[in-house]
């Protein structure tokens, strides 16, 4: 048996996907749905360009098939962007000087996003940690680190 | 095209000539080894990912994912260590024990500490028959691994050495006082170090993983 419409929930929409169950999440998000937020560095689940938030977990959703996202709940960037938390990480990353050539950053903001939500006041470490399945190419990483730190004081309104 | 195939049962699984699919991390990755044009079969929905503890005894079922088994209070240390060997949350998130183990990669994070630990895992064999196997034994007798058995006050100690923590393991290995399992880069899983093999690759030199094997041994204190 074959399933090839498959429901789930994206950016707090509902919304239907009817094809190959093999297609890749990413694929399905970036060509169909037009969320080019959403990038493709490796295709193979190491360096997170491709990280997308399901069912409150951040996933690589290059090694994801759509067979798999049957009745999740899907966050992009473009549906992070505009929650309260999401503006307070992109507005650090922007006054932070965290963002070079920009590719790795939706993936970044994502990981900053699940781990602010699930922690107040994160350790140098556990920030590390958080984004350590993001590769960045340009900044070195520290910048990105203190714009986490950044957010956090913001949304404390420390 | 590929096909993803639906089961009403795990036991239909095997008259499909088809690949399993659980968390998906090795099957579907860009340059992955399996065969890209069988079909996978869908088997998530039929395995279990509860982790249950039983006096020293936990059994894990084979969906849990390496995030659940580092977050879960049970978990011991050993198991902890290795499941952080993964680098990333994002795949920590979906790969799961079960796939790990089946992948029987010489790289492997969990295959030598679990081993170590005299892991016992339950196996719904080609026969459609529940058996308990050792986990040495899965490579010669393969079927789909319903859960994992471990004992938690095992002690065991575990060495991995890759060129950063991202890398590809050349030598991962672990020790407890019963037993000894390497994965060894570019020449597989071995149960002891008498019948490891080495190789040279791109990795490093036959001599170098001999040493880093030997080295770990004798820290260990098992030499
Ligand atoms: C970037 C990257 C780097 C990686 N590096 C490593 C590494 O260094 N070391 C390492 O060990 N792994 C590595 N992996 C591989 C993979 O992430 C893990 O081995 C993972 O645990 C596989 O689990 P899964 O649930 O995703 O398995 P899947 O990808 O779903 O399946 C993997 C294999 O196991 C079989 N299988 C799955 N579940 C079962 C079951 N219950 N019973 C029987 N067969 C089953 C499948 O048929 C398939 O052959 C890497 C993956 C990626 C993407
Ligand atoms: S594109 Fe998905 S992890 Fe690199
Ligand atoms: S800003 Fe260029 S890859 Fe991170």
């Amino acid at each position: 048996m074959l399933d090839n419409k498959i429901s789930f929930t994206l950016n707090g929409k509902k919304v239907e996907f009817i094809g190959d169950p093999l297609r890749r999440l990413i694929d399905t998000l970036r060509e169909d749905f037009g969320l080019t937020g959403v990038k493709e560095g490796c295709g193979e689940g190491e360096c997170g360009a491709c990280s997308v938030i399901k069912d409150g977990k951040l996933v690589t959703s290059c090694i994801i098939p759509m067979g798999s996202v049957a009745g999740s709940d899907i966050w992009t960037i473009e549906g992070i962007r505009d929650t309260e938390l999401g503006a307070i990480i992109i507005e650090a990353f922007a006054d932070g000087g965290a963002v070079q050539c920009g590719f790795c950053i939706p993936g970044m903001v994502l990981a900053s996003y699940v781990l602010l939500s699930e922690k107040t006041n994160p350790s140098e470490l556990e920030i590390r940690e958080a984004i350590s399945g993001n590769i960045c190419r340009c900044t070195g990483y520290d910048l990105i680190v203190e714009s986490i730190r950044l957010a956090d004081s913001r949304r404390r309104g420390v | 095209m590929r096909d993803l195939v639906r089961i009403n049962s795990l036991k239909e699984a095997f008259s499909k000539n088809g690949i399993l699919l659980a968390g998906g991390t090795e099957v579907l990755r860009l340059n992955s080894p399996l065969k890209k044009d069988m079909p996978l079969i869908d088997i998530l929905p039929f395995l279990s990912d509860e982790i249950r503890k039983d006096g020293e005894k936990l059994s894990i079922g084979s969906a849990a994912t390496f995030a659940s088994i580092l977050s879960c209070p049970y978990s011991p240390e050993y198991l902890k260590e290795a499941v952080s060997y993964m680098p990333s949350p994002q795949l920590r998130n979906q790969a799961t024990i079960g796939g790990n183990i089946a992948s029987w990669r010489d790289d492997s994070y969990l295959i030598p500490t679990l081993s170590a630990s005299g892991a016992v895992l339950f196996v719904l064999n080609q026969d459609g028959k529940e058996e308990r196997i050792p986990i040495m034994e899965y490579c010669k007798k393969g079927g789909i691994i319903l859960s994992v058995s471990i004992r938690g006050d095992e002690k065991v100690r575990n060495f991995r050495e890759g060129l950063t923590s991202h890398s590809h393991a050349v030598v991962t290995a672990s020790f407890s006082s019963k037993s000894e399992c390497y994965a060894i880069k570019g020449s597989g899983i071995f149960f002891s170090l008498e019948q490891a093999e080495f190789c040279s690759d791109m990795y490093g030199r036959a001599e170098y993983k001999s040493y880093l094997a030997s080295l770990y041994r004798k820290e260990s204190g098992r030499a």
